[in-house]
């Protein structure tokens, strides 16, 4: 059962979706049902082992095609909605002992290319109005199964976190007349201290407003919306600064780093969204090799984030663990 | 500063959707010249 309710305090939509209590959590590794299927074996969730990467509906969704109607009535201030929308595993590989950080550069390459594949047809849908692509990566972040792999999640509104990037973008370029990201990113780019990796096409930094202790940000340099207006170098750039984040993450306190990975793009509405700028974020629990970053009273009840440590210090930390890529 | 250092083509993708017995949909993708994937999978003695 799922449906979607709206809280008329922040004016903001959430999903109960309780058939999710139900899900697979942390099976062993010769049970995991993002595996291919073996021959003799249990079947699992892929029936075929011959792919790159994979897209499926996800067995235990949030938001569905075809959604129940909801188990409650709207009732004045109490809004209900169908949990309408879509959502989509991606896996990165057949391969179970695996993450991305670990996969050479041609894989990430094509995962880009997969996720602008999805998002080229999820936004066809008329019901969409978002297409949000993600990771959870390492249990510390709530990750269920281990198998290398990202979602997406194709909304029917535009989620509060972007909608509040496109009220201060949108706000900005009307008083300025050039494009807040662009503006960060020049600043990044002058001040220098907080990049960690750079090539032609994308910077990757620790920006100077980081709520956590390693929270890279990849952005174009290009003022690009979505994956859609990449061109390929742009695609290549991107596999390539993401692949030397990710190696440096797992360099950092010599194991593989969790973190929730954000892809950020312009709405799927119809709308125009010029003054919007594509970008990454990453937001990796740990603020030492032992302690992690929770979300406690001043961040969950006030909103307001305290981090621990200075961007410029640990972008500097990252950078020296960055090194060069070698495409094959 | 990386200069994109390949300008290497990304292979062609090759998408092919499924219906999963519940009705959910499985796309999967790819990446090489199609004869080359067949004849792999002709080898394999697998059904193309």
């Amino acid at each position: 059962m799922s449906e979607l309710r709206y809280n008329p305090l922040l004016g903001e939509w959430l999903a109960t979706a309780t058939h999710r209590q139900d899900r697979t959590f942390l099976p062993p590794a010769d049970f995991c049902p993002l595996d291919p299927t073996k021959p003799g074996k249990f079947p699992t969730e892929v029936p075929e082992p011959d792919y790159d990467i994979v897209t499926f509906e996800n067995r235990f969704p949030s938001l569905k095609r075809n959604p129940e109607p909801p188990a409650i009535e709207s009732d004045g201030i109490y809004k209900v909605e169908p949990s309408l929308g879509i959502c989509e595993v991606v896996l990165y590989s057949p391969n179970h002992n695996t993450t991305l950080a670990a996969e050479p550069v041609e894989r990430i390459h094509k995962l880009v290319r997969v996720w602008r594949d999805r998002f080229e047809s999820l936004e066809q849908h008329s019901f969409v109005k978002y297409v949000f692509i993600f990771e959870n990566k390492g249990e510390a972040v709530g990750v269920t199964l281990h198998h290398p792999h990202g979602q997406i999640y194709a909304y029917p509104f535009v989620p509060p976190v972007v909608a509040k990037e496109l009220v201060q973008t949108e706000k900005y370029f009307g008083e300025n007349h050039t494009c807040l990201l662009c503006d960060v990113l020049e600043k990044e780019l002058e001040f220098e201290k907080r990049i960690v990796a750079l090539n032609d096409s994308f910077a990757a930094y620790i920006p100077f407003f980081a709520r956590y202790p390693f929270e890279v940000h990849i952005s174009p340099r290009r003022h690009l919306q979505a994956f859609t207006d990449f061109s390929k170098q742009e695609e290549r750039g991107l596999a390539e600064i993401m692949k030397q984040v990710l190696a440096a993450f797992d360099r950092l306190f010599d194991r593989s780093f969790p973190y929730i990975m954000a892809i950020h793009q312009r709405p799927s509405d119809g709308g125009s969204y010029d003054h919007y700028h594509f970008h990454i974020e990453f937001y990796p629990p740990m603020r030492t090799a032992e302690k992690l970053k929770y979300l406690a009273g001043s961040e969950a009840g006030a909103g307001m984030f305290i981090n621990d440590t200075l961007p410029e210090t640990t972008a500097e930390r990252l950078r020296d663990l960055v090194a060069p890529v070698e495409w094959k | 500063m990386n200069d994109n250092g390949s300008d290497k083509e990304l292979e062609e993708m090759h998408r092919r959707e499924i219906t999963l017995p519940d009705g959910r949909y499985m796309i999967f993708y790819t990446f090489g010249d199609e004869d080359d994937l067949k004849n792999e999978k002709n080898e394999k003695g697998e059904d193309v």
